[in-house]
């Protein structure tokens, strides 16, 4: 018969094997295919498409887009392709790897994955006019372990969140491993693959299968009261002065940590700003509390005033994302002229 | 006035990871410091908390609904004549059901009346506060009592206590006052007894893993079943027999999971709580089931429902009236819906029906062996998965469809090779195995010692290495699937 513990001494025993357990689940073997596969905005998927584009299609990529829903809507990479070699007369492959919702340490993840495997020579990080403080939601389903394990705590609303998260999200990646079934597919199909770009400046494949057209405009009216809410909402900085490059230290972070990723791939990095319905201009000292320390491609202006160009009061219609792919392709002809080959 | 967020589930991390143990570290932190009157008081703040979390408008509501019945039964057990205490009785009673009727039934009631003259009274903007139908319930109860008995709470701070305790707030066991107030009373002038934290931490493991291993899997794969069926899309037999057998198991599971964590945190800070659960699906019969299956509604209903009713007295048929009322009584007490009705009416016609067959066809009681038990069971267990389809299914459309499905062709739904093995494993569980409270030797009574220390009436389950590794075990596996939380179906009534 075996010892009957003290109830202290049982406490302790099972959580000290509670943690133990935890614990083996982050070193479990898992297949990152699958873990891609885990992410969804809720309505859209698009993260097991970028794990396809950077793993198994062969496509070079000069030109990789990295941000949110705005830029995954708001430019178009045939488009650009397109206008660069009416431009320069030059080959390049652009491939927007922007996925739903803010958060810049889910584009230190994306990044990463993209420069590891394809090492873009020039990668285009979007900045908006009100700059996330928060955490990506999908961090925790895509970031490799250590990455979660080490991301920073103090700074971080979703620290402890994500680090409890872990070793279910593991547990469940093991077991995918073991029974070889992915949440979307088993193993990368060929024929099922969406193809080396897919643009979202068309349209919006939902998770429900409907396809959300963006060739349609909403009435000034309404765009003025998206505006309205959004601006009483959200400000630039909330914090005083003083304490402004605290207030974006977060995002501060992770820029830094894929200018290293890109320093040491061989990749360039430039910034672009894409505006918000009456937010043409990107904010005076924004860019110095992220440390950007260099001119960003400016895509605001007149499009931000033209109503037109709007599905809603962040995101740019079908026509919107022209003009923006258009002015973005004028902007890398004219400060990367030899991106590609030659011949188009 | 909304509620803010989804209610703490007791399977999630704000619960397991804040609330749980900040709750247990400051109550026994005020233990030792020697302030036991503060730590139940403590509890009591900590079971605000709780609610609060989902809505903080909602727990003025509860509180509220606390002092109204706080004094309530302050003047049914006064030495007031027995005509006025009665009347503070009845207003308590009246109150708490116009309580639950206004937020409950209002909409349904209304919904119902207006299809029938025209009229358009609805009420659907009405949100549900978490748990009315589990604490205006405890509260008649003690009215009730309060009047029978010319004994009430005195001290408000362990009245509110009695009705808010977190671990039976929101979706019971309901308890009545008798059983809590010496327990209460006895933690603000005594230890708490040591030896009943590892076995709450073990029985609260066990309804942990009943929970997320085995009822949310079950739950994630048959919601789609029974949605498609609301839909309106046809339901084949596969999908159908799937959907059935999978809910009759997730409700099990999930339930009684509930009330074994619920046992387990009381346990944790020296509190028992009643059983609700004692394996329902190896009942003989639906008298047995109705034994066995969330017992301490059952005996509120004999005791609050059947007994004014007139109970046995008046006559065999007089009886099976009262059985039948009462029973169709608890079925609206699940929920504001024609299924709910329809489901309390099938379990009121059997209930009645096996005891109108004890008085007439007795050769059919004592039909017994192995053969008459097989078949008992398994004509019962088909009557409660298929009443189960009732109080399971978005309206009473889709519980035909998928009823129907079950005699249909079999479809193209392929179920999940995983899906149905949990299934069998969770049959196994229900059907053979001891449940968790047996394992743990749980004694509900309070006048009976609890952990046994005899070794000879031992049960399985001891504070041994082995125990605290399968404790952690259970509590890890837990915690890794709360990755993705669900919520718990009782909270919904």
């Amino acid at each position: 018969m075996q010892k009957i513990l003290s109830p202290g001494a049982f406490i302790f025993a099972a959580i000290v094997m509670t943690l133990t357990f935890l614990g083996v689940c982050l070193v479990a073997p898992e297949d990152p295919y699958y873990r891609w596969q885990e992410h969804n905005s809720g309505t859209t998927r698009k993260a097991d498409w970028i794990y396809e584009r950077l793993h198994f299609d062969q496509t070079p990529i000069d030109v990789a887009l990295i941000g949110t829903s705005r830029m995954a809507g708001g430019l178009s990479g045939p488009d650009i392709e397109a206008s660069f070699c009416r431009l320069t007369g030059r080959r390049i492959y652009v491939a927007n790897l922007s996925i739903p919702e803010t958060g810049r340490n889910m584009h230190y993840v994306i990044a990463k994955e993209a420069m590891k495997t394809k090492t873009p020579a020039l990668t285009l990080i979007e900045l908006n006019e009100i700059e996330a403080r928060t955490p990506h939601r999908g961090f925790v389903v895509l970031a490799d372990v250590e990455d979660v394990l080490t991301a920073p705590a103090f700074i971080n609303f979703n620290y402890f969140y994500d680090l409890a998260r872990l070793p279910g999200r593991q547990t469940l990646l093991w077991f995918r491993w073991l029974t070889k079934r992915g949440a979307v597919r088993d193993h990368f199909e060929p024929e099922l693959y969406q193809g080396r770009d897919e643009d979202r400046t068309r349209e919006i494949p939902l998770l429900d299968g409907r396809v959300i057209s963006r060739f349609q405009k909403i009435p000034r009216i309404d765009l003025d009261l998206a505006y309205e809410r959004r601006a009483r909402e959200a400000s630039p900085w909330r914090l005083p002065p003083r304490l402004h490059p605290l207030e974006y230290r977060f995002s501060r972070l992770y820029l830094d940590k894929i200018e290293t990723l890109a320093e040491k791939s061989g990749s360039k990095i430039d910034y672009v700003f894409l505006p918000a319905w009456r937010s043409p201009d990107y904010p005076a000292g924004l860019s110095d509390d992220l440390g950007l320390n260099r001119e960003i491609i400016d895509l605001g202006g007149a499009v931000a005033e033209n109503p037109d160009k709007w599905l809603d009061a962040t995101h740019v219609n079908a026509w919107g994302a022209m003009e923006q792919s258009e002015r973005l392709a004028r902007a890398l002809a004219e400060r990367h002229p030899a991106l590609g080959v030659v011949g188009c | 006035m909304g509620p803010a967020r989804a209610p703490m589930v007791f399977s999630a991390y704000p619960f397991l990871l804040l609330f749980q143990p900040l709750t247990l570290v400051g109550y026994y932190g005020l233990r030792a410091a020697g302030w036991r009157r503060a730590s139940v008081d403590f509890l009591l703040l900590a079971s605000f908390a709780f609610y609060a979390f989902w809505s903080l408008p909602h727990l003025a509501l509860l509180i509220a609904s606390i002092v109204g019945n706080y004094y309530c039964g302050r003047y049914a057990a006064s030495a007031a004549p027995d005509r006025l205490r009665r009347a503070a009785m009845i207003a308590g009673v009246l109150g708490n059901l116009s309580l639950i009727f206004g937020f409950k039934y209002l909409d349904f009631a209304g919904s119902n009346l207006s299809a029938v003259i025209g009229a358009d009274w609805t009420f659907r903007n009405i949100i549900l506060p978490l748990g009315i139908s589990f604490y205006t319930f405890q509260q008649i109860a003690y009215l009730v009592d309060c009047f029978k008995a010319k004994d009430g709470e005195k001290s408000f701070r362990d009245y509110a206590l009695f009705v808010t305790f977190f671990p039976q707030l929101i979706a019971g066991p309901i308890v009545h006052h008798r059983y809590t107030r010496p327990q209460f009373s006895g933690l603000a002038g005594t230890q708490v007894n040591a030896d009943y934290i590892p076995y709450g931490v073990m029985i609260f493991a066990m309804g942990l893993a009943k929970k997320t291993l085995i009822a949310d899997p079950i739950a994630r794969a048959i919601d789609p079943l029974f949605a498609a069926a609301a839909a309106g899309d046809p339901v084949g037999a596969v999908a159908a027999w799937t959907a059935m057998v999978g809910y009759t198991l997730q409700i099990y599971f999930d339930f009684s999971g509930y009330c074994d964590m619920a046992i387990g945190l009381g346990l944790m800070l020296g509190v028992r709580l009643p059983v609700n659960f004692n394996s329902p699906y190896r009942a003989k019969s639906i008298i047995d089931f109705w034994r066995r299956w969330h017992m301490t509604l059952s005996a509120f209903l004999r005791d609050y429902v059947y007994i004014p009713l007139g109970g046995n007295k008046g006559g065999e048929l007089f009886r099976l009236r009262n059985i039948f009322l009462t029973m169709l009584i608890g079925g609206l007490w699940h929920g504001a819906a024609w299924t709910f009705i329809i489901w309390g009416a099938i379990h009121a016609s059997l209930i009645t029906a096996n005891h109108a067959a004890r008085i007439w066809l007795p050769q059919l009681d004592r039909w017994r062996g192995p053969v008459a038990g097989a078949v008992k069971q398994s004509a019962l267990l088909a009557a409660i998965m298929v009443a189960w389809i009732y109080f399971r299914a978005d309206g009473v459309s889709a519980a035909h469809a998928v009823i129907g499905g079950l005699f249909g062709g079999a479809g193209d739904y392929a179920p999940d090779p995983f899906i149905l093995a949990l299934i069998a494993f969770g049959a196994a569980l229900a059907l053979f195995a001891p449940n968790s409270l047996e394992v743990a030797f749980y004694v509900e009574a309070l006048d009976r010692p609890f952990p046994q220390k005899t070794s000879g009436v031992a049960g399985v389950l001891r504070p041994t290495p082995m125990a605290a590794a399968a404790t952690a075990i259970m509590l890890a596996a837990g915690l890794a699937v709360a990755w993705r939380p669900a919520v718990f179906i009782y909270f919904n009534f």
